[in-house]
């Protein structure tokens, strides 16, 4: 893969990035590098959309960056402080500063939205009140409930969230993200699972957020058409590396086409 | 359907059949084997059943009618015997929720503590509880308290196994959601494993009532007090009338424990 396309025409909001990965590299497997020395920056109001074939690397760079993988080498900083050496209660602390969504929502099922909203402020209980649910400290569930009217779903407060549709749990898991106050979020393909009109849905309220709440917002995404739509950057990776930097009305088919490409090649 | 020489030749042989076949013979010779040394062991003999169906003519003879005096005794001693499975198995269930975060390897804070909580629960779901009454006993005396306490070591065993695999199944996204969040190990435990698990760990400790319920009438035999330790005692003193009402109380009280225990989980799942 080349480079060449890096650093062209692309719009950076002033102020420092929220979220900056230099050079981080991963393998599973020896000689199968999945990132090859990664570079990204995220600054606050940007949903950065990171555009990249199956098997490029990009869900584990979002997992890579709040070490729910372990990188090999590199280095990743979270609002300013690098998460690469923490270990223990200060890895704990410093990920409340990244909140991650998923593709497969992941709520627990046999609690209602509300709760669901409110295990986002874990990290920041501390001690006897954080066991059980009926003891979180009120201002937690205040902004659980302020979380949840973000993203409208307030009447859905007490239902199960295993009775909610695919689009709703998503927005319950955006308000959940929300609800634990950090300054990155990183969504890992928030809308493959989801109908398309959810789709469009959920990456308007990602983007209303990253604008509105100056918000870093990374979004890994499969569809070109949406990244089009809501990113204000969009970075395109192929097999472990950046191979273009683009604005949304600067990118071109050629461009997409060059990442799926990569992915013939790969096998 | 036409199948060309030269395919038919290219056919792979089946392999080492020979060697197979003398190792089936040897296996049967093996089993049989087996089977003649364990019948000769136990000095089993169709003839000692023949003649001894005349005993068991005269123990039904000297069984009926049932003794009515010992009814209540006998019912009392019931309670006795499903409160010690009661406590038992509710020791073992809070003993067990301490051990298995520890003993489910895809929650495991460390590979020593899982190996230790894994020996734990071998050592004591591979001991049967009436042996651990027999050393119990001489603890804290002979009675009830004995029998509940080693069903609740027992217990911690099998229930832990059975909750550690449980643990292992389950879908482990909301866990990974709330780690991401920076949530602690014991915040991730009580708010996504526990809702996860728990209709299962209900389910499970149920059973597990249930199945002790039988246990503690083996460690009433020896010195664990209840109906078990009732009947024993008639049977030695040859009290067969009394033994019958025993009996018929035990059939009427496990019959109704295994229907409620039944009952009770087809609701939960």
């Amino acid at each position: 893969m080349t480079q060449a396309g890096r650093g062209l025409e692309a719009p950076r909001p002033a102020g420092a990035p929220a979220l900056v990965v230099r050079d981080l590299h991963k393998s599973f497997r020896r000689n199968e590098p999945v990132l090859k020395g990664i570079d990204l920056d995220v600054r606050p109001g940007e949903l950065v959309v990171v555009l990249g074939a199956n098997g490029s690397g990009k869900s584990t760079l979002l997992r890579c960056a709040i070490r729910l993988i372990e990188p090999d080498s590199g280095r990743v900083e979270l609002s300013g402080e690098d998460i690469t050496a923490a270990s223990g209660a200060d890895l704990r602390r410093l990920r409340r500063n990244a909140a991650m969504i998923f593709q497969q929502i992941h709520l627990v099922r046999r609690r209602n939205a509300l709760d669901n909203v409110t295990y986002g402020a874990l990290g920041r209980i501390s001690g006897m009140r954080s066991l059980s649910r009926r003891a979180f400290p009120d201002d937690v569930v205040e902004s659980a409930w302020r979380s949840l009217e973000r993203v409208g779903l307030a009447e859905k407060a007490w239902q199960r969230a295993d009775t909610l549709s695919g689009g709703q749990a998503q927005r319950v898991a955006i308000a959940r993200a929300l609800c634990q106050q950090a300054q990155v979020i990183l969504a890992d393909e928030p809308v493959s699972s989801l109908d398309p009109r959810a789709a469009d849905d959920v990456l308007a309220l990602l983007a209303e957020i990253a604008t509105s709440d100056g918000l870093a917002v990374a979004c890994v995404l499969h569809q070109p058409d949406l990244a089009r739509k809501y990113g204000t950057r969009i970075v395109g990776v192929a097999a472990g590396e950046v191979v273009f930097e683009r604005s949304p009305t600067s990118i071109t088919d050629a461009d997409i086409a060059h990442l799926y490409h990569g992915e013939l090649d790969d096998g | 359907m036409t199948v060309s020489p030269a395919a038919v030749r290219q056919r792979p042989a089946k392999p080492h059949p020979r060697l197979r076949r003398v190792g089936w013979i040897l296996g049967a010779v093996g089993v049989v084997a087996i089977y003649v040394h364990a019948w000769r062991d136990i000095g089993a003999s169709v003839g000692a059943l023949v003649s001894g169906l005349g005993n068991l003519g005269n123990l039904i003879h000297r069984s009926v009618p049932p003794a009515r005096d010992v009814l209540h005794a006998s019912i009392s001693a019931s309670i006795v015997t499903l409160d010690t499975a009661l406590i038992g198995t509710t020791i073992a269930l809070f003993l067990s929720l301490l051990i298995t975060p520890f003993a489910a390897s895809n929650l495991s804070p460390h590979r020593l503590l899982y190996e230790g909580a894994r020996i734990v629960i071998a050592f004591t779901r591979t001991i049967p509880s009436f042996i651990f009454a027999l050393y119990l006993v001489t603890v804290v005396g002979l009675g009830p308290y004995a029998a509940a306490l080693a069903i609740a070591v027992h217990s911690v065993g099998t229930l832990g196994k059975l909750f550690a695999e449980t643990i292992e199944d389950m879908e482990m996204g909301p866990v990974d959601a709330l780690r991401a969040s920076g949530a602690s190990r014991l915040q991730v435990f009580l708010h996504a494993v526990l809702p996860g698990v728990a209709p299962a760990f209900v389910s499970l400790t149920l059973y597990r009532f249930d199945v002790n319920v039988r246990d503690s009438l083996a460690t009433g035999f020896v010195g664990g007090g209840g109906i078990g330790f009732l009947m024993f005692t008639s049977i030695q003193l040859f009290q067969y009338r009394a033994a019958a009402t025993e009996l018929l109380v035990l059939l009427v009280v496990l019959l109704a424990v295994e229907r409620v225990s039944t009952v009770l989980r087809s609701r939960i799942v």
